[in-house]
């Protein structure tokens, strides 16, 4: 009986509003950029403060949403993606190593994508181009955010989008 | 602080995702509408609100040069809110019930 299948909570409520209002706003803002510049700078300010929260979450928040719980050294990253490659990701509940060095780069992206959008509104030709860089960066990292979320999906066996919305991933008892 | 009361601590901050956005988000009447001048097109188009032409073509603000014409909303009315350059050289600020286009005090 110990070792039977059981649902842990591993993203609280906060990690998980976070992040969906985060990827809604990135994409709304992708698409307003050139027709709705107030709704726009509105989501530029939302994006702000939601990465702020997050950043505070990260330093106080549960055991898997502190920054000290999943950022690991590049190696353990480099180890994990190796092991990923070979088709038998090594187990870790919360962000793996890859992961967290991800949620590390979106969120410099982001916060930089957004204030550089404030800076260029009070007009100059450079934070307007600054700004249009770092959104494209930012695509980018959330493109490979992607298609990493799909393959540990698939090579772990769990859907880690659903974990994302429940907060709840499947484990033995005899793994925690 | 113990793992519960921090998913408890965890959802007053969902509250504050949720403050933020009415407070970000709550303008956007008119949906779509991306600024003052697009919500001004709305209001015009639906009939709430009169033209600002109608309101300066009055005998009142004849000869008096518009500087700045804003519609905000005021305690759930729509005004317009007009900066105005007189002969003498003057600034004046006037402000329109924007339904009914009747003068308002400040």
């Amino acid at each position: 009986m110990h070792n039977a299948p059981q649902q842990i909570t591993v993203w609280d409520p906060f990690v998980r509003a976070f992040h969906w209002s985060l990827a809604v706003s990135y994409l709304l803002a992708w698409v307003t950029a050139e027709d709705w510049p107030g709704l726009h700078e509105q989501l530029g300010y939302f994006v702000l403060v939601l990465l702020g929260l997050r950043l505070v979450w990260g330093l106080i928040g549960t055991r898997h949403a502190r920054f000290n719980s999943f950022v690991r050294a590049p190696s353990a990253a480099l180890g994990y993606l190796r092991s990923l490659a070979q088709g038998h990701p090594a187990d870790y509940l919360g962000h793996n190593p890859a992961g967290g060095w991800m949620v590390i780069g979106l969120i410099t992206a982001l916060v930089a994508t957004a204030s550089t959008g404030i800076l260029a509104n009070d007009g100059g030709e450079l934070w307007e181009e600054l700004h249009e860089g770092l959104a494209n960066i930012s695509l980018l990292l959330i493109a490979v955010h992607v298609v990493g979320v799909l393959a540990s999906s698939v090579l772990h066996g769990e859907n880690l989008i659903r974990a994302m919305l429940t907060g709840k991933k499947t484990r033995n008892a005899t793994d925690v | 602080m113990s793992e519960t009361t921090k998913i408890k601590l965890s959802w007053v901050l969902v509250g504050l995702i949720g403050i933020s956005a009415a407070v970000l988000f709550g303008g956007w009447i008119p949906a779509g509408a991306s600024n003052d001048h697009e919500v001004a097109k709305a209001l015009r188009q639906e009939g709430t609100i009169l033209p600002l032409s109608e309101l300066l073509a009055r005998e009142e603000l004849a000869g008096v040069r518009v500087i700045e014409a804003e519609l905000e909303h005021e305690h759930g009315r729509a005004v317009y809110e007009l900066e105005l350059l007189h002969d003498n050289g003057r600034v004046y600020e006037r402000y329109y019930d924007a339904t009914t286009g009747e003068p308002l005090g400040d």
